[in-house]
């Protein structure tokens, strides 16, 4: 017996505008991640070594 | 990078790197199918096209929680329905306070509707009672009948126990059978 729920779905075509705006959106977030990651994770690290006392 | 990827290779990729260009191809495999999910939540193309804007861009965000249990179209649906529910019931919840369910509460549903009885309803029928059921339930009557979620499944993807979704499922099954018998 065939399931009719199978045939529910629409076929319409999404425009490719979307995607231009999804890339754009997730190119800011991105670039919002790394410098998180510069200022958060590396820059401390790179600071704290700088500070570390010379080895004798 | 080899664009034969599987989703979940390709999924751990862009987890990896964060490389767009790779999610880029993700949303080429899968944004067409989601954006035709919306349309069975919102009937407005220019809101479903926003809405499935929205959803990638979460998408990109928490993909990370992916873990590869299940396969990736199974958890992207999930996430697709549970977001074009919330965004329908948004609205609702401006005029009706937000009712959290508790099964406990409701009554419970006289009868079982099998599969085979469903399968027998006319598609016509089926697509104007559809449009007539609240979202949670016309989600669950997808993911069951159209994306074969098995219970364990819809378990996962609405976040309830095994008791709590096979009741809503049997809830939402003798709700489109009422509401498919009251169509002219």
């Amino acid at each position: 017996m065939e399931n009719p729920f199978k045939q529910l779905l629409y076929n319409e075509t999404l425009p490719e505008l979307i995607k231009d705006k999804v890339m754009e959106d997730i190119n800011l977030i991105k670039l919002g991640l790394d410098l998180a990651d510069l200022f958060v994770v590396k820059n401390p690290q790179t600071l704290g070594e700088s500070l570390k006392k010379p080895k004798k | 990078m080899d664009i034969a990827l599987e989703d979940n290779d390709l999924v751990a990729h862009i987890v990896a790197t964060n490389n767009t260009e790779l999610f880029g191809l993700l949303y080429d495999r899968h944004a067409p199918r989601v954006y035709n999910k919306c349309l069975v939540f919102l009937h407005d193309p220019m809101e479903a096209q926003d809405l499935t804007h929205d959803i990638f861009v979460h998408l990109f965000i928490k993909l990370r929680t992916f873990k590869g249990n299940s396969k990736f179209t199974t958890w992207l649906y999930s996430l697709t329905y549970n977001y074009c529910v919330n965004y329908v019931q948004r609205d609702r919840e401006k005029v009706h306070k937000k009712e959290e369910i508790r099964e406990d509460l409701l009554e419970p549903v006289e009868g079982n509707i099998s599969d085979e009885q469903l399968f027998q309803l006319r598609l016509d029928k089926i697509q104007r009672a559809m449009r007539e059921i609240a979202p949670e339930e016309r989600a669950l009557l997808i993911m069951k009948y159209q994306d074969d979620f098995s219970i364990k499944e819809i378990m996962e993807a609405l976040e309830i126990n095994e008791s709590a979704a096979k009741m809503r499922l049997k809830r939402a099954k003798s709700r489109l059978m009422e509401v498919y018998n009251n169509l002219h």
